[in-house]
């Protein structure tokens, strides 16, 4: 009797004060956390608890072509987790089907996605300043998916399966992007061969190549290409020229200024390896050609970075060698193989 | 069984007793402090009434008809086909001076021809009241804080926020003109920027002069005010159509409109219902 009224107590207790639901996570994604050395996150789910049902949710919808006005394309189309989630081989992204059957492209590369919760923006021009927010861009584009958010939340009420997968919360826009927030932001990528080197784990060295590649790296990119994120996030132009097709203009098509023109943001270059073609424009595919690209004389200066060398970097044949070396060292084999990652649907 | 005599059972009555009272003690305590941390003072519900605001669009002194060719400060020809915008931060003044600002405080006003649009204030507490101050636009924090419910849900709102570079939309005025330089001889101003020089929220300040607005139990008030289109095209800048004919995202053409629109707004009338 003195037992049970004790159970009875102590259930009454948890009851009464829920338990953080952070905790809540065993069997669903990577818990919250920051790698070592890292800044502290931007976006911290502090306005969106994390749940294991709010992930699986956000997974579902990321791979989902629902979002897409002809049901063809999803988010996982262009971002494909065995890339870092960056779209193989297509130099720009692709959406849904025009009237022939063709399907319409964009005129920029599709970025790779992980650590998105240290981004203060996002885009290859940094228009979109929320990681809740970021959804709606594709989803409106009328050359990726084409649809707009008040249809999509109708054909997600109409859906048995995510009556289920929205449990007790209302199908609406709040609730379906803070889901998808959540699956976006718990892609953490910090466990390449490169992270393992700087945290001393399991006695991993970089191979003599991958060192002076590395000390190279630090010398002449990583004041833009910033570590550990590998990227500054501030908007560069690097010398590209303007592509004559789709005349971007870049950062300054967010914020009309002259000085703005042709300037991107400085890509993160984790998983560098996985995420080709290169730049804004998918204009480079092979590592080799980036390098060559800054080791050439720079001929387009508008706005042109001023901490470029107007002679290009001085590497040799084997110093470019090293830096591709060290910039392998950047792939995240376990956060590409992640089966939480995967498509739901797909086993 | 020892724990069925008489002693033992008043024992045991008595801990449960206290177990009871613990545990009710623990739910009313994480109750108390959810609420605090989540809500505002709650007011008493018996004490709120409701007010309602009413917005009709004007060309000068003719209500606005939509379609319909009117003559700006240029003396251009211009008609309207679309007229929408925010209007947030509501606070009330009371005759002593105290405020009372609505939670949640965002409405799109969205007319169509010849009629007003309106909202209503759901829980203004009971008190006289002599004016009211109001922001046409979104606060910058609400443009950065990723997706938002009721009418800054970008699903409720669709056309009033910038996908492509975030921000909402704080007005937004369309129609045509055979002066504009567009070879539709449309116009658009999507009018936005939430920060920095070319900021693009104004705020309106209105007394209500020797009148007052009384909410009681047996008064809802009727807060009327006019908005005059034309101020767009007027003061302090005059707008020439056939230059500025695509105004669709925040900067220095954006803020000009802003400018303009800063005293579109006027108090017309009150009733006390």
């Amino acid at each position: 009797m003195r037992l049970l009224t004790l159970n009875i107590f102590v259930c009454l207790f948890f009851l009464a004060c829920k338990v953080d639901p952070k905790i809540n996570l065993e069997g669903g994604p990577v818990a919250e956390i920051t790698p070592k050395g890292w800044p502290k996150p931007i976006y911290t789910f502090s306005t969106n608890t994390l749940t294991e049902a709010k992930f699986q949710l956000g997974r579902a919808l990321f791979y989902d072509p629902i979002l897409s006005l002809d049901s063809t394309i999803s988010c996982g189309s262009c971002h494909q987790l065995e890339v870092a989630f960056a779209d193989r081989g297509h130099s720009l992204s692709h959406g849904i089907k025009d009237s022939s059957g063709n399907q319409l492209l964009g005129t920029r590369n599709t970025s790779s996605l992980f650590n998105l919760n240290w981004k203060p923006h996002f885009m290859h021009d940094g228009g979109i300043n929320h990681i809740e927010v970021q959804p709606l861009a594709p989803i409106t584009n009328s050359v990726e998916m084409g649809e707009s958010i008040n249809n999509v939340i109708k054909k997600i009420q109409r859906s048995a399966r995510y009556r289920v997968l929205f449990g007790k919360d209302e199908i609406n826009s709040q609730n379906m992007l803070k889901a998808m927030a959540q699956f976006m932001g718990m892609l953490y990528s910090y466990n390449s061969k490169y992270d393992k080197v700087m945290n001393g784990n399991d006695k991993i060295n970089f191979t003599t190549e991958e060192q002076n590649g590395y000390n190279l790296f630090m010398a002449n990119c990583n004041s833009c290409h910033k570590q550990p994120l590998f990227s500054d996030f501030e908007f560069r132009n690097n010398g590209l020229g303007v592509n004559i097709f789709y005349k971007d203009s870049g950062r300054a098509h967010i914020t009309g200024l002259a000085s703005d023109r042709y300037k991107f943001k400085t890509p993160s270059l984790r998983n560098i390896e996985r995420t080709w073609p290169y730049m804004h424009d998918g204009r480079f595919e092979t590592l080799e050609e980036c390098l060559n690209h800054y080791t050439s004389p720079f001929t387009n200066l508008v706005n042109i970075d001023p901490q470029l060398p107007q002679n290009g970097f001085q590497f040799n044949a084997q110093q470019k060698s090293n830096i591709i070396a060290f910039l392998k060292t950047l792939t995240d084999f376990e956060f590409i193989n992640n089966s939480k990652f995967k498509d739901p649907t797909k086993n | 069984m020892n724990f069925l005599s008489n002693t033992n059972i008043s024992y045991m009555s008595i801990t449960s007793f206290i177990i009871i009272l613990c545990s009710l003690f623990i739910f009313s305590f994480c109750k108390k402090d959810k609420k605090t941390n989540t809500e505002p003072e709650p007011i008493p519900e018996g004490n709120l009434a409701s007010v309602f605001i009413e917005f009709q669009p004007k060309v000068d002194t003719f209500n606005l008809v939509f379609n319909k060719n009117y003559v700006n400060a240029k003396g251009d020809t211009f008609s309207v086909s679309k007229f929408k915008y925010f209007i947030s931060n509501i606070v009330l003044t009371k005759s002593d001076n105290t405020t009372y600002s609505e939670v949640e405080s965002f409405h799109l006003v969205q007319h169509t021809s010849n009629t007003s649009a309106s909202f209503t204030l759901n829980k203004v507490p009971f008190a006289t009241y002599k004016s009211i101050s109001f922001r046409l636009g979104i606060d910058s924090i609400r443009n950065v804080s990723g997706v938002q419910s009721g009418d800054l849900d970008p699903a409720n709102s669709s056309d009033m926020y910038w996908n492509w570079s975030s921000g909402y939309i704080f007005m937004k005025l369309e129609g045509n003109s055979p002066k504009s330089g567009a070879t539709t001889k449309r116009y658009e101003y999507h009018i936005g920027g939430y920060g920095g020089i070319n900021k693009t929220q104004r705020d309106f300040s209105f007394n209500f002069g020797t009148e007052t607005a009384v909410a009681s139990t047996t008064s809802k008030p009727i807060l009327k005010f006019k908005t005059n289109v034309n101020e767009i095209f007027q003061k302090p800048s005059v707008i020439d159509l056939s230059k500025s004919f695509n105004i669709l995202g925040p900067g220095a053409n954006a803020k000009m409109i802003a400018d303009n629109y800063a005293d579109m707004i006027s108090f017309d009338k009150l009733q006390n219902n």
